[in-house]
């Protein structure tokens, strides 16, 4: 499709630890297009986080990446240290889970910009300090406070920060790793309706890596699923929230809080230790449906209904 | 808040700060000296048994027959008067204290600046790379410099340089600070600077040469230490989150590495280095023996073995008052790095 910003094939991330190697990502589609936002969910350790530092080409060095991921039908994983450099930043953002420990506690505010400007463009100073106060100015960060350095801001104020760093050369993919589970609800609910203007005003992509459900009930066009390094389940939002498949996905949705129940559902067990995945299905450990061909055999990514893809042998048996 | 404001009201406060410190450290120094076993009047009859009338005048003369509180309270008024008192060893005896010490400090003052200066040239950087290359063949290399070059025995490497750069190539004198009848008009007595303030440059070049060789010692074995505070704190930096952050925002990698990783392991690395350079005054001694030079290691090693009692004394409120002097500094520096400091 003409309009796709991101795209991942069978994407991999392998890391090499001291145990062994770890399949972090292991195998993940998915199309992000124009104006869109695609909402990756899965527990800690899914390797949702994996995906967002390959999207950005910041994994540390050694790691080894397979498959295609394409933006703008460039190739990120092959493409070459200085022009992945310029991309960072620039075209593809990324605002990080914790705002506290993001900025260099030895620089102000407004250097942290001038230089996120001036890695990317040679502009004059004047010019710099000038995008700087308005992109800040947009966020509700007044000027009087551009000297000032990280510790003297609040987490919400930091995030904003972060934000309109991500945000200032305006790129068309912000990556939003987990950018409100340090922050209480209220401020929560201000930095979504920011990332909603931002999309808006931009045309920008986002993609939205949480743990939270509620969010990309709310924000999310697109969500991903994610177990054990795995897109277990991918479609559209409404007809993954109201059709589940994958017996991970019902999980997740039958353990939100509903008021009218007394009960609290959950899964029982803890994700995999991705040294050593299970045999077979991922999930087949956790699974309450579990079969003898979930123990031996991996199962297929079948495209269920159109655009609503998932990774179960019994998949039909769900519709 | 303002940079500069509040950077000098820090400095100011910790500047007060210090004189309770110092006063705290003499009183210190005076009470263990009492403490210490040994007569340093008998000391000096070197275990032959003197004249009682002998002692009992030679304790009037050092003032041991008054009260411990009045000992204390000259003490501290002879040290705010410049008065050390005098020598009561064998080579110094009957002169003031504090004329050695000040005609001693100058060599071990230019030594210590040497040797520091050396170490951090060659440390820090190396630490650096070490640090931002981690596990790559140049990190391997550099570790193995920075152990072998901090357990080589300083006065081994010494006689090593004399022998081969002084004594094979002839670059370089093989001992003392200078050669020759006339001297740089004593100002700071810091042969280098004094050379300098008279303009004379062959004598610079002199005090240099002097110096190259014991400050290149001293400065080698000391690089391996900086290498590994400096590396160790890289480590730390570039694994942090801001880091991280810096090069997802498309920060170049030599600008990560130098902006954002270094300048935050610097914070750390000033204060130990920074005491580390105080320690270099009375820990230069092994230098100063090796390369003959006349500077306060060597006068403390002279002291303690004539048993000289006011010398010994002299030197450690001279100690006390330069590590009291160098850990302010040490704050100051580390607030105008890191403003969280400045509060």
């Amino acid at each position: 499709m003409s309009d796709t910003v991101l795209e991942a094939r069978n994407l991999r991330v392998l890391y090499r630890t001291k145990r062994g190697p770890v399949h972090a990502v292991d195998g993940v589609s998915f199309d992000l297009r124009a104006g869109e936002t695609l909402g990756v969910v899965g527990e800690t350790g899914s390797g949702k986080s994996t995906l967002g530092k390959a999207v950005l080409g910041i994994l540390p060095p050694g790691t080894t990446k397979e498959g295609e991921l394409l933006f703008e039908r460039k190739n990120l994983l092959t493409l070459p240290d200085g022009q992945l450099r310029r991309l960072r930043g620039k075209e593809i953002a990324l605002i990080f889970q914790d705002p506290m420990t993001r900025l260099d506690p030895l620089m102000t505010i407004e250097d942290h910009f001038l230089e996120t400007i001036r890695a990317h463009e040679s502009v004059s100073a004047e010019e710099a300090r000038e995008r700087t106060r308005a992109a800040l100015a947009s966020m509700g960060i007044p000027e009087s406070r551009l000297k000032n350095y990280p510790h003297e801001f609040s987490g919400g104020m930091r995030q904003r920060i972060m934000i309109a760093m991500g945000v200032v050369m305006r790129p068309k993919l912000l990556v939003a790793d987990e950018p409100t589970t340090s922050l209480d609800v209220i401020v929560e609910g201000q930095i979504l309706e920011i990332l909603e203007d931002l999309k808006r005003a931009y045309g920008m992509s986002l993609l939205l890596i949480t743990h939270n459900l509620g969010i990309v009930a709310e924000v999310c066009d697109t969500v991903g699923v994610m177990y054990a390094g795995l897109f277990v389940e991918y479609g559209p939002v409404r007809d993954v929230f109201k059709r589940p498949i994958h017996p991970y996905t019902r999980g997740l949705l039958a353990s939100i809080i509903h008021l009218d129940s007394s009960e609290l559902v959950s899964i029982d067990g803890l994700p995999p230790d991705l040294v050593t995945p299970p045999a077979g299905c991922r999930f087949h450990p956790r699974c309450p449906y579990v079969q003898d061909v979930c123990r031996t055999t991996a199962p297929e990514w079948v495209e269920y209904r159109p655009g609503h893809f998932a990774l179960c042998h019994f998949g039909r048996d769900f519709l | 808040m303002a940079k500069g404001k509040s950077l000098l009201a820090y400095a100011v406060t910790r500047g007060v700060l210090a004189v309770p410190m110092l006063l705290i450290l003499l009183t210190m120094v005076f009470f263990v000296l009492r403490v210490l076993p040994g007569d340093p009047v008998l000391a000096l009859w070197h275990g032959r048994e003197p004249p009682p009338s002998v002692v009992e005048e030679a304790r009037r003369e050092l003032g041991l027959d008054q009260p411990v509180w009045v000992q204390y309270a000259r003490y501290m008024t002879g040290i705010f008067r410049g008065d050390l008192g005098t020598s009561i060893g064998e080579f110094y005896h009957g002169k003031p204290v504090w004329g050695e010490i000040a005609t001693r400090l100058p060599a071990t003052v230019e030594l210590a600046i040497g040797g520091m200066v050396v170490a951090s040239v060659i440390g820090i950087p190396l630490g650096v790379i070490s640090g931002a290359r981690r596990d790559t063949l140049a990190d391997v290399v550099i570790r193995l410099y920075g152990t072998i070059v901090w357990v080589i025995p300083i006065f081994w490497l010494g006689v090593i340089f004399q022998i081969v750069f002084a004594i094979g190539l002839g670059w370089f004198p093989p001992h003392g600070r200078w050669q020759g009848t006339t001297y740089p008009k004593a100002v700071t007595g810091m042969y280098t600077i004094d050379s300098l303030l008279e303009g004379n440059f062959s004598h610079f070049t002199m005090a240099v040469r002097h110096l190259f060789l014991p400050c290149l010692t001293l400065g080698l074995v000391l690089s391996g230490f900086f290498t590994k505070t400096v590396r160790a704190n890289m480590i730390r930096t570039m694994g942090a989150d801001y880091t991280e952050a810096s090069r997802a925002r498309g920060i170049p990698e030599r600008r990560v590495v130098g902006r954002h990783a270094f300048k935050n392991a610097l914070v750390p690395v000033i204060t130990v280095l920074g005491l580390q350079f105080a320690i270099l005054f009375a820990g230069a001694v092994l230098t100063e023996k090796t390369f003959s030079i006349e500077g306060i290691g060597l006068l403390l090693l002279e002291s303690v073995i004539s048993k000289d009692m006011t010398m010994i004394q002299g030197i450690v409120v001279v100690y006390a008052t330069i590590i009291v002097a160098i850990s302010l500094v040490i704050d100051v520096l580390g607030a105008l790095v890191d403003p969280r400091i400045r509060l």
